[in-house]
């Protein structure tokens, strides 16, 4: 695949995606034409480059989809949820074409069909009404044919592959230069009767760009004069496009002689003032001679609104100052948009362009902190100097570089939508989700991991969590349940909340069924938050009925895993018959962490810094204290340790004081005792070779800057080997 | 489309169950007409409305100004009648301020009405 049709599919997924959020908003506004527009420019865009790049599958099938939807733009098809969700199969159907070219195309055909019956009633204009259309104009009709609604739309599609490739997909229109034209066009009062319709002109307009379009009505005679038949409306047309005058000439070219029009350019790009500012009210009518300066003048000495006067005055009637008024919104409109075009101007770079640049800066973390401690040890200030300069350029570097891969999580919020949407019509429960922090930002590999286990929380929360519309009514709840999705900064984390307003988890309930499945002897005692814990550990379900949603008594545990592999942790609140919260807490990148790196016998490790609460001495004194015991009192506050060396199984004999860091595991302190604490560390995360692999204990390595190698503890993992470890040692 | 006077002999309802596009804008003229010449408050409404095009809008928008000129007063109720705002919407008609005949702001194309 060329990197042209490589880059076709990255813009056609794209504005799938978007595609998706625009046609679920539509679903819950079927009446805002601005979402409409959106959709039907969507799949227009859609067709267009797929029919440009040879995707003629794509092309031909969207066009179909495309027909019907336009239905929909001219107000002859309404939305409905069946219309949406054939909208929403369509969209994936084009995203398994794009994703294999061998998909069944036989699911096209039925789709298509099924969106012709939702049209099946509409009333196709009559015979008559085509017949009125002269022969004057035949030459207009076929240009116009494309977007001629009146037409019999539901006919056989006449797909033209070659006429789609001419037409240029509206992306490449933001990085064109644009021009932004006057336009006031006067049609003969027989225009109509001659054969043209001037709705369609505008229409043809409104395909050139963006466009505002006001109608002046002051000559619409009334009841008792009107010829029903002749046109009294002439317009005001801002438009805003990336053609040139010809294209707007060439719109009119067959009506010349039977209609006023007057094109003037008003705004262009690379013009010296480009602020937002556009010209005052009055300086655009004089401008338009619609007023003189002097009447201007006049009437400003009445300090009071512009147009306000100008229309009490009998200066200008309330169409020309509206249209003004327009014109100036317009071009504020379009300056803006150009300015944060030009101040927000992006590249498409590779993802993998962007590992390999993270690789780099982590190699040079390392060769900078070995730079720095040569340049010290040596004693000479120059070379000191250019170590502490290289070391500050390196951070900023590596700031900067991380910051690149930062993705808004809203990226992933918003494939939810469509999720909670299907399942809850699946299940035949009501619910809405709500998002909260969209803009919160995380890198990109954490986003990537953090579908799947999201994907399942969410889930669990409408299959388990939320009731049915009556049993929620009986509740005295809302028929329609919710589910909210919350990111928050915390510190160097970002905290994730999936909470429902549901039937919350009763801890007794998961008691029972942990006791059933011997996950807990009945003697144990757990706290709640424990015995919801109880809900990550393998095999456990609470669901009486295995179901396709899940309660299939594997996810949970999965989750827990997959969290803890991005350094994260999760944890569960709930309250019966209010609901519940999940919270996820997950690091803002995987590659550059701060650590702490401490020494055990010979070798280094690093903690992450961000778990790390606080750090204390162990002496003999306090182990004798302990009796034995593998804890630490800590400001009359006991902690119970891991202590490495014995972990590790390293034989030669520990210092007199060691080193306790302190860390919190699942809202619990734990302390891991080694012999010194080095200090704080950017940790450059580097995965473990396959000799390693079964090492889950530790999550990754990093190179120290004598060149030698520190693993990365995970101290989650260390901390249930322990336990385990403990356990095994009770029962023996 | 058809007329009914309401009881009262004040007011009327047009009924429209046909597409308000050019072969049929001389007939709702005479509708128009009939309504106005008989009643001082006119209630429009849609049993449908497939389409409609420039010179319908045009006829609304001139019979909404003469009644209004003759302190007479039109609704009307866009209840299956979706296409009507869309298509004015298309062609420019939906304003922020009410045409220069009404000052009192009630102009059929008003974009805060609930039309």
């Amino acid at each position: 695949m060329d990197k042209q049709q490589q880059a076709y599919r990255e813009e056609a997924y794209e504005l799938l995606a978007e595609l998706e959020i625009t046609l679920l908003e539509l679903e819950e506004n079927p009446d805002d034409d601005d979402l409409i527009d959106q959709v039907f420019r969507a799949m227009h865009t859609i067709k267009g480059s797929s029919a440009m790049f040879g995707f003629d599958a794509i092309a031909a099938f969207t066009h179909e989809v495309e027909t019907v939807l336009d239905l929909v733009r001219s107000g002859q098809l309404a939305v409905t949820k069946e219309l949406v969700n054939l909208a929403l199969k369509s969209r994936d159907q084009i995203k398994s074409m794009l994703d294999s070219p061998d998909v069944d195309l036989s699911k096209n055909e039925n789709i298509i069909k099924q969106l012709k019956g939702l049209s099946s009633d509409i009333k196709i204009p009559s015979a008559e009404a085509d017949e009125f259309i002269p022969e004057v104009v035949s030459d207009i009709e076929e240009d116009v044919s494309d977007i001629e609604i009146s037409k019999n739309p539901l006919s056989e599609p006449d797909i033209d592959l070659d006429q789609m490739k001419s037409e240029t997909p509206k992306i490449t229109t933001e990085t064109a230069s644009t021009i932004t034209y006057r336009i006031r066009f006067t049609p003969n009062p027989k225009l109509i009767i001659y054969g043209t319709n001037p709705f369609q002109l505008i229409l043809d307009i409104q395909e050139l760009g963006d466009t505002t379009i006001v109608a002046q009505t002051n000559k619409i005679p009334d009841l008792f004069e009107i010829a029903p038949d002749h046109c009294y409306i002439h317009w005001d047309i801002i438009l805003t496009t990336d053609q040139g005058i010809e294209a707007i000439r060439d719109i009119f070219i067959f009506i010349e002689d039977n209609c006023d029009l007057n094109i003037e350019t008003i705004d262009e790009d690379g013009e010296i003032e480009f602020g937002s500012d556009y010209k005052k009210l009055g300086q655009i009518l004089i401008e338009r001679k619609d007023i003189s300066s002097d009447l201007l003048k006049q009437t400003l000495q009445k300090q009071r609104r512009l147009g306000e006067i100008l229309v009490e005055s009998h200066v200008a009637d309330q169409g020309q100052v509206e249209s003004a008024l327009a014109e100036q919104n317009h071009i504020r409109t379009v300056r803006e948009k150009r300015a944060q075009n030009t101040s927000t101007s992006s590249i498409r770079v590779d993802a993998d362009k962007l590992d390999t640049l993270v690789d780099l800066v982590g190699e040079l973390v390392t060769v900078q902190a070995t730079l720095s401690q040569k340049a010290f040890s040596s004693e000479d200030t120059e070379l000191i100097g250019i170590a502490e300069q290289v070391e500050r350029l390196t951070a900023d570097l590596r700031d900067n570089t991380m910051s690149i891969r930062m993705l808004p999580i809203s990226t992933t919020f918003s494939t939810f939508k469509r999720l909670v949407r299907d399942l809850s019509n699946e299940l035949g429960k009501e619910v809405s989700m709500s998002t909260e922090g969209g803009k919160t930002e995380l890198d990109k590999k954490v986003i990537e991991r953090l579908n799947d286990p999201m994907v399942h929380i969410i889930r669990n929360c409408i299959d388990h969590g939320i009731e049915s519309p009556d049993v929620r009514e009986n509740a005295r709840k809302s028929r329609v349940g919710t589910i909210s999705l919350v990111a928050v900064h915390s510190g160097a984390n970002v905290l994730i909340k999936i909470s429902d307003d549901g039937a919350g988890i009763d801890p007794q309930k998961v008691r029972t069924i942990a006791l059933e499945k011997g996950i807990i002897t009945p003697d144990t005692e757990l706290s709640e938050t424990e015995t919801y814990n109880l809900l990550f550990a393998p095999g456990f379900s609470t669901a009486k009925t295995v179901s396709d949603i899940s309660g299939r008594g594997v996810g949970m545990d999965v989750v827990k895993s997959s969290i803890e592999a991005l350094r994260g942790t999760i944890e569960i609140e709930s309250e019966i018959g209010v609901g519940t919260t999940i919270t996820l807490k997950l690091p803002l990148t995987l590659a550059i962490i701060d650590g702490l790196l401490v020494e055990v016998g010979k070798e280094f490790y690093v903690l992450p810094l961000s778990a790390v609460e606080e750090c204390v001495e162990l002496t003999q004194a306090d182990r004798n204290k302990s009796k034995g015991r593998n804890i630490a009192w800590v400001r009359d506050e006991i902690i119970p340790y891991i202590p490495l060396r014995s972990l590790f199984q390293i034989q030669s004999p520990p210092p007199s004081i060691e080193q306790v860091v302190i860390v919190e595991i699942d809202n619990a302190l734990i302390g891991f005792v080694v012999d010194s604490i080095i200090g704080e560390h950017q940790t450059v995360i580097k995965s473990l070779g396959r000799v390693y692999r079964g090492a889950k204990e530790f999550s990754g390595a990093t190179i120290l800057a004598d060149g030698s190698v520190a693993l990365i503890l995970d101290v989650h993992r260390l901390s249930f080997l322990a336990e385990t470890l403990e356990r095994k040692k009770v029962a023996n | 489309m058809n007329f009914q006077m309401d009881t009262s002999g004040q007011s009327g309802t047009i009924f429209i169950d046909e597409p308000l596009t050019i072969e049929n804008v001389s007939k709702m003229k005479t509708v128009f007409l009939d309504a106005y010449n008989k009643i001082d408050h006119v209630n429009i409404r849609f049993k449908s409305l497939a389409d409609i095009d420039l010179n319908g809008l045009q006829l609304f928008c001139s019979a909404h100004q003469t009644f209004a000129k003759a302190n007479k007063t039109m609704d009307i109720d866009l209840t299956n009648a979706s296409i009507f705002n869309k298509k004015a919407k298309k062609l420019g008609l939906i304003r922020h301020k009410g045409c220069h005949l009404e000052a009192s702001e009630n102009c059929l194309w008003r974009q805060k009405s609930s039309r």
